[in-house]
């Protein structure tokens, strides 16, 4: 979808109607005036039972040696926007995402500034309604293959401040490559005429090794936001390089598990999704990287219209053979083929923890969930 | 008591009055909140230091009484009314100057679009609504909420990206099912 979908949608708003209160001017302030008459009544006539109220004034007594004083602190701190969050984000809203992979497993706080809750692993299908997707990404320590990752944040959180710290929250689950060709770069990111401008002062861009990994990197944290091109300025505010991402745009990829997490491997453009999913059986050398279907797995590949059919054949696939890396695997290849959802038939089960595979599965949102920022 | 009531309705009440309909899509919740948006204007005129506009403070006020309705609702285990008041769009004439067809088509789609606006968050359809349904400047609109401009630029893009995924899904289902 383009910018002209924007447009259209905008338009449409605009034109939507304006509704009218029919209501007269005086009929409002008439009973404006009765309603102000009843509260003074009401207030006239209030009274707290001395027990009640003894109780009242025994309890606040008590209060400060129950609670933590922090908690009546933060209370009264909280904003409007944290309340209102509160009226509509209580639930947990983790039944959106495939939730079986995603266990909160510890809250704290990092350095007194942000509440986290680690998420291990797995794959978003649904973004939370409250929440908002940040795509950072990172790399292997050979600089070989980019690994996407997936912060939760609240919706109305300022994005930029997230990227601001992106060394900082890297480094703070383990994911800081050394020499992160990224590091101190300050980022500048319009959604609206989707730029994004980095100021840098990195001798790193010059090495030819980031030449092919730095388009990959930006292209992980950028093109979900529909943002096609990066420009790089130096402190003088002087366009260094900039970079058009629109070529990865449509690149063609293969997942793999990397030390527990997702890595891309990118395919020839000309490569098919059936390619691309046989490839999920390759070895690597990389005695890190697992393939995530095993070698005599056999099955077909069809098309229907937005829809890859996988068809596997019955005597080459056991029940342990299926995982839930290989579903996920088989989604997120589907989706960088352009495919929304995935029928998978002839598995040896109908249900893997949260996917049934009796109906077409849609292809995630976002990979490698790290954590939820609140 | 009455010059102030009379300055803010002729000032500001049908825009009032349009963005908390907006927010609850009840002919009757909307006239009870507005109600209140007055009683609480009466009451804190006083305090009001003038730091931001007379309107964007009257429309912090309408929000707030928004979100108590929520809140109190939400104590009620009440959900709130998404069903669309399809006796609105009867009053409702097409400003463009499209063809008859054309026209069809841009009502059907406001309708859905109309609909869809349940499905954004609270705070992607207070921006939806304050920007474009109402037309208040960025500015104006991160007064309102009380959040920063930036704030307000991440939401409205995220509304209008669901907005968008949404409705072609729905016009997708709309002609498969045709």
């Amino acid at each position: 979808m383009t910018n002209r979908d924007d447009e259209k949608i905008i338009k449409l708003l605009e034109n939507l109607p304006q509704h009218k209160d029919k209501r007269p001017q005086q009929e409002i302030y008439e009973k404006l005036t009765l309603q102000f008459k009843g509260k003074s009544q009401r207030k006239s006539k209030r009274f707290i039972p001395y027990v009640a109220a003894l109780s009242i004034f025994l309890l606040l007594l008590g209060l400060p040696f129950v609670v933590n004083h922090n908690i009546t602190e933060q209370t009264t701190m909280e904003t409007d926007a944290t309340d209102e969050r509160a009226i509509f984000g209580i639930e947990e809203e983790s039944s959106h995402t495939s939730d079986d992979n995603m266990e909160s497993t510890e809250t704290f706080e990092r350095e007194g500034l942000m509440e986290i809750s680690l998420i291990s692993g797995g794959v978003l299908t649904d973004v939370p309604s409250d929440r908002e997707v940040i795509h950072f990404a990172t790399y292997n320590a050979t600089g070989e293959y980019v690994i996407p990752l997936t912060f939760l944040v609240p919706e109305e959180a300022d994005m930029e401040s997230y990227y601001a710290q992106l060394d900082e929250i890297l480094n703070a689950f383990d994911l800081l490559p050394d020499h992160y060709i990224l590091e101190g770069a300050e980022f500048s990111i319009d959604l609206d005429t989707k730029q994004v401008v980095l100021t840098m002062q990195n001798e790193l861009l010059e090495d030819s090794n980031s030449n092919e990994l730095l388009p990959q990197l930006l292209g992980e944290m950028f093109l979900p936001y529909g943002i096609e091109e990066v420009t790089f300025v130096n402190d003088a505010s002087e366009t260094t390089q900039t970079i058009d991402l629109s070529t990865y745009a449509k690149q063609r990829e293969s997942y793999f598990l990397y030390g527990g997490n997702y890595i891309i491997v990118p395919l020839d453009n000309d490569s098919t999704v059936e390619e691309a999913l046989h490839a999920l059986k390759q070895s690597y050398s990389d005695s890190q990287i697992k393939p995530v279907m095993d070698a005599d797995i056999e099955f077909t590949v069809k098309e229907a219209g937005e829809t890859v059919i996988v068809e596997f054949v019955q005597e080459s696939i056991q029940e342990a053979d299926v995982t839930i890396q290989m579903v996920e695997a088989i989604l997120l290849t589907a989706k960088s083929f352009g495919y929304t959802e995935v029928q998978f038939d002839q598995l040896p089960f109908n249900q893997l923890e949260g996917y049934n595979f009796n109906s077409p599965l849609p292809v995630p949102t976002a990979v490698n969930i790290i954590a939820d920022i609140k | 008591m009455k010059a102030l009531f009379n300055h803010f309705y002729e000032t500001y009440h049908q825009d009032i009055y349009n963005y908390v309909f907006y927010m609850v899509k009840d002919r009757t919740v909307a006239e009870d909140i507005v109600q209140e948006v007055y009683i609480r204007i009466i009451k804190s005129y006083d305090r009001f230091r003038g730091d931001s506009s007379e309107k964007t403070w009257a429309f912090s006020i309408a929000r707030h009484a928004v979100f108590d309705h929520f809140r109190k609702q939400k104590r009620k285990k009440k959900h709130t009314n998404e069903t669309v008041d399809l006796g609105e769009w009867t009053e409702f004439i097409p400003t463009t100057e499209a063809a008859p067809d054309e026209v069809v088509i841009q009502q059907e789609d406001m309708q859905v679009l109309y609909r869809l606006l349940d499905k954004c968050s609270i705070n992607q359809k207070q921006v939806v609504v304050l920007r474009y349904i109402q037309g208040h400047s960025l500015k104006e609109t991160a007064e309102i909420l009380n959040m920063t401009v930036s704030n307000v630029k991440t939401l409205q893009h995220r509304a209008i990206k669901k907005l968008k995924n949404l409705f072609a899904k729905e016009k997708k289902g709309g002609e498969s099912g045709d």
